[in-house]
């Protein structure tokens, strides 16, 4: 039987890393799985939360063929391949009497001698400030205070959810909803948990959350079920610093009381992998633990750039550019989800080192994040939605604003006589712009806006996968780039067809006329309906159009 | 010179063949090019050789007919080139579009 495989993410960095897994599903790296994943956090209205549950909800909508069945389902060998179905749950902070620690503490609910003995409590283990700073915006790097609130609004939750009250709201449902899916599925469910142990939401709640859903079904269940940690299969990744941001100034310390410090991350890593690396509670909830870091040396800056002088502490304005680190902690999900080395009754520590090139710099191949094995299928799959990317945005112009690539794509094929696409929706179709333009890049008013993969390329100091032009962050290469001359290695790249011209157009002949010959006609497993068939077609056309197949080393 | 009415027609088959045979050529030299702007070139190459197609089938019957002396033959074989031409453009119409409808998804779809 196939495992379940389930997703939580949780703070900004973690809902970063579900950004990179979301693009390694659409690449298709997970055939034929259902993932169901659990955006958590504090900070409701949070700009990396947003950003990618509207990368989720995109992918559904491409996936969707009607209504009545919306986000599709799994498929194989072709792009956007696996269903994901997204639950949504955030501890809520945003009413005057839950605002602070000092206000959830003196809540009315208690009696008075709760109250007291709550009070004495609190100020045993936390100082003023961190009692009064506001919690919806994070737990700002206060860890000792996070683990606890997060276990506690975990269960809040579950408890009124139980009671069906009507102060029930959405994401209490949803989240007792993932947890019932988890408990059904247990006897074969792997959960990886995206986050860093660095900062603050994700930091607090790596330790606690399998604990916290633990119990948070026994409440669910009135204590007559219980979810097995020992079958129930738990991953997650040790990500350590690697990006900063200006210090605060004492204008903007006195305003918010507390204010996560990157200056102290390295010390709050490290402080972090001692617990890690010693905490029972986490060594026997926890099958895989994956070690990821960044040399300090190469740490980007996320104030560069920024309207302001204020640290962003939370908020709808949290929306920090995407890191090669979070792809690697995406293919420790990967890792995770396709290995068969579970059997360990306690966590196992991983780590993989990476190859340095020419004058020290980074070597990043498709081993260095998936290993040896599968390095080549990563490769493959990433390139195959980056030519996807720049035959819509480059060759049919959809990167500019005004202009749809895909419907131009579809009009153009149809004037080659290609006529089974005809039925597809400009609406549908826009709908594929849309995400590659996030996956790739976009123009606006003549200005590059990097998407996903341009921004992971701009991190590494070194060299990627794929050529320089095919990730530059130049309009004007961009504007010609050659979809069948990604990569750097030219054995993978398309073939050639005709004898005079440029090789880019000889190139794009032969991948017109692979797209047009019986041999890409998409198949069953690609899926059913008429957009799958459409993706399926595309996949199978720019696959055969490789000059050599990427095959599995193993 | 007794030559027969029936060259004419030879000669206009044999043209026909062979300038829709170059038209192909022309047709599959032509690279596929993004938001088919080789479908209309592919088309106009067409249309250019059938005019080709017409005045050598026609020019090389009139150079025959020339060499023609004796005049109710001359007469008779420049009303064979006519006719011939019009089997000519007929031919090349008829198996362009034959051949251009039984492999519509190749490059040599592009002409109808």
């Amino acid at each position: 039987m196939d495992d379940k495989l389930f997703i939580i993410a949780i703070g900004g960095t973690g809902m970063r890393c579900l950004e990179a897994f979301v693009h390694l599903c659409a690449a298709g790296m997970f055939d034929n799985k259902t993932i169901d994943i659990l955006t958590l956090d504090t900070d409701q209205s949070n700009g990396n939360k947003a950003r990618v549950e509207g990368l989720i909800d995109l992918y559904n909508r491409i996936k969707t063929s009607d209504n009545s069945h919306e986000g599709g389902d799994s498929s194989a060998n072709t792009f956007f391949s696996a269903k994901l179905n997204l639950f949504r749950f955030y501890t809520e902070y945003s009413e005057a009497e839950r605002k602070t620690l000092k206000n959830l503490i003196n809540t009315r609910t208690n009696t008075p001698e709760n109250r007291e003995d709550n009070r004495d409590l609190t100020d045993l283990f936390f100082d003023n400030n961190v009692q009064e700073f506001p919690l919806d915006h994070g737990y700002r790097a206060q860890t000792h205070l996070g683990s606890m609130l997060m276990y506690h609004g975990i269960l809040e939750a579950a408890i009124k959810a139980k009671k069906g009250s009507k102060d029930v709201k959405d994401n209490d449902k949803e989240l007792q909803e993932f947890i019932q899916l988890l408990y059904h599925n247990s006897a074969n469910a792997r959960v990886f948990v995206f986050g860093s142990v660095f900062g603050g939401t994700g930091a607090s709640s790596i330790p606690v959350i399998p604990i916290a859903l633990r119990d948070a079904l026994k409440v669910l269940m009135e204590g007559k079920k219980e979810l097995n940690l020992n079958k129930v299969m738990f991953g997650s990744t040790l990500l350590t610093d690697y990006f900063k941001f200006d210090l605060p100034d004492d204008q903007q310390r006195k305003k918010d009381r507390v204010i996560a410090d990157a200056s102290n991350f390295a010390l709050n890593s490290q402080a972090a992998l001692n617990f890690y690396n010693s905490d029972i509670t986490v060594k026997q909830s926890y099958k895989r633990l994956y070690h990821i870091g960044w040399p300090a040396s190469l740490k980007i800056d996320y104030s560069q750039g920024q309207a302001g002088n204020d640290v962003i502490t939370g908020g709808k304005e949290q929306q920090n550019p995407c890191h090669v680190v979070e792809l690697m902690c995406a293919a420790a999900a990967y890792d995770f989800f396709t290995t068969d080395d579970m059997k360990q009754p306690e966590a196992k520590y991983l780590y993989r080192s990476v190859e340095e090139g020419e004058g020290n710099k980074l070597r990043l191949t498709g081993a260095s994040f998936v290993g040896e094995k599968d390095g080549l299928i990563l490769e493959q799959k990433l390139g195959t939605m980056l030519s996807l990317a720049h035959l819509i945005l480059s060759r049919y112009n959809g990167a500019q604003e005004g202009t749809d690539g895909t419907i131009e794509f579809l009009e153009d094929i149809k004037k080659r006589n290609v006529e089974n696409y005809a039925d597809i929706k400009d609406e549908q179709a826009r709908q594929l712009d849309e995400y590659l333009k996030i996956y790739a890049y976009s123009i606006k008013n003549g200005q590059l806006a990097p998407g996903w993969l341009h921004q992971v390329k701009n991190t590494i100091d070194g060299s990627f996968i794929f050529s320089d032009e095919a990730l530059s962050l130049e309009t004007s290469i961009l504007n010609k780039v050659d979809p069948g001359a990604i990569y750097k290695d030219e054995k993978y790249n398309w073939q050639e067809a005709g004898l005079f011209g440029k090789k880019a157009d000889k190139r794009f002949d032969k991948f017109i006329e692979v797209f047009k010959s019986d041999d890409s006609n998409p198949t069953l497993d690609q899926g059913n309906s008429l957009k799958e068939k459409f993706l399926g077609h595309l996949y199978k056309a720019i696959t055969k159009t490789q000059k050599t197949p990427h095959t599995n080393r193993g | 010179m007794g030559t027969s009415v029936s060259i004419a027609y030879v000669w206009a088959i044999i043209i026909s063949v062979c300038i829709l045979l170059l038209a192909a050529v022309v047709a599959f030299m032509i690279p596929n090019k993004p938001r088919s702007k080789d479908i209309s070139q592919r088309r106009t190459w067409y249309w250019i050789l059938f005019v080709v197609c017409i005045a050598l089938a026609f020019g090389i019957n009139m150079v025959i007919a020339n060499g023609i002396t004796i005049p109710s033959k001359h007469s008779a074989y420049v009303t064979a080139s006519a006719i011939a031409t019009g089997v000519a453009a007929v031919i090349y119409i008829v198996v362009g579009l034959c051949l251009s409808k039984g492999m519509k998804r190749t490059k040599l779809g592009s002409w109808f």
